[in-house]
């Protein structure tokens, strides 16, 4: 049980430092992005996890809806996966307050 | 000054040096470099080819200066030559039934600092950061909520596909 309180408490210390620094390298134009090809299915399962250990822990509902079914070319995208990560996981922090039904939705506006 | 160099080696240089300095640009902003050589341009002369160290040296805007072709050198690829520019357009949502947010609150949710629940112990950085991610890879993050209702986070990205050979799907 103290482990776990010391490893909550070193997830929220890791996070807070991680957004002052992106913060402060955004007003100074110094902001690095590490692009690269990952699997999108992969990563949305890797925050499902995320969420639902935030959601058990909060004895709240989570459900995920992936309204993307791609063709197998569609998986694979070309992007910043741990900056995409913390704009999720960013969005879910301000949860704080437990709300009784959380969805995480993932849907294709379109094809370019 | 004249000097004589392998063409292939050039670009291979020049590409990988372009490579180096555009670490800075925005993500999902599609850059290419193509080179074009037209063997039966008559605007190309030795005189005017210039050696690869003074290129390299050369800021990227004094290059069309020294550059011997014309516009009408330059012929565009040809159509299987072309990167298709497809991009998936997703939309991510993050959706709760919690306490939700007044509405003469909503506009301030994305400034730094600003807790307008007073519900958590965090300093109130993250959506603001989140915004601005967002907004640095090329898309938008709005929320809408109502007051004791729930409110609902989304944002969109138009993330470029890869085409990954299924022999290498396992890696990723």
């Amino acid at each position: 049980m103290f482990v776990n309180t010391i490893l909550t408490c070193g997830d929220t210390i890791k996070a807070l430092v991680s957004n002052i620094l992106d913060l402060s390298r955004m007003e100074t134009d110094m902001l690095e992005w590490n692009c690269q090809t990952f699997n999108l299915i992969a990563l949305v399962e890797e925050i499902a996890g995320s969420f639902a250990l935030f959601a058990h822990n909060k004895n709240i509902y989570l459900q995920v809806n992936m309204t993307i079914e791609p063709p197998f070319r569609w998986q694979f995208v070309y992007s910043d996966k741990i900056r995409l990560k913390k704009i999720l996981t960013n969005v879910r922090m301000e949860h704080t307050h437990p709300p009784p039904f959380f969805v995480l939705l993932l849907k294709p506006s379109g094809f370019n | 000054m004249l000097s004589s160099f392998a063409t292939p080696e050039l670009c291979k240089s020049m590409s990988s040096s372009s490579a180096t300095t555009v670490r800075w640009i925005r993500p999902h902003s599609r850059f290419y470099i193509y080179f074009y050589f037209s063997p039966a341009s008559p605007h190309v002369k030795v005189e005017e080819i210039h050696p690869v160290s003074l290129i390299r040296q050369t800021p990227a805007s004094k290059i069309s200066g020294l550059f011997p072709f014309k516009a009408k050198d330059f012929v565009p690829p040809a159509k299987h030559m072309r990167r298709p520019p497809y991009a998936a357009k997703l939309r991510f949502e993050v959706i709760d039934t919690g306490v939700g947010i007044a509405p003469q609150f909503l506009t301030e949710v994305f400034e730094p600092f600003s807790q307008p629940l007073r519900l958590k112990e965090g300093p109130g950085l993250g959506l603001c950061v989140s915004q601005r991610l967002t907004q640095g890879l090329g898309g938008r993050i709005s929320v809408d909520s109502k007051l004791n209702e729930g409110s609902r986070f989304w944002f969109d990205l138009d993330l470029p596909l890869a085409y990954v050979h299924p022999s290498f799907h396992d890696f990723f």
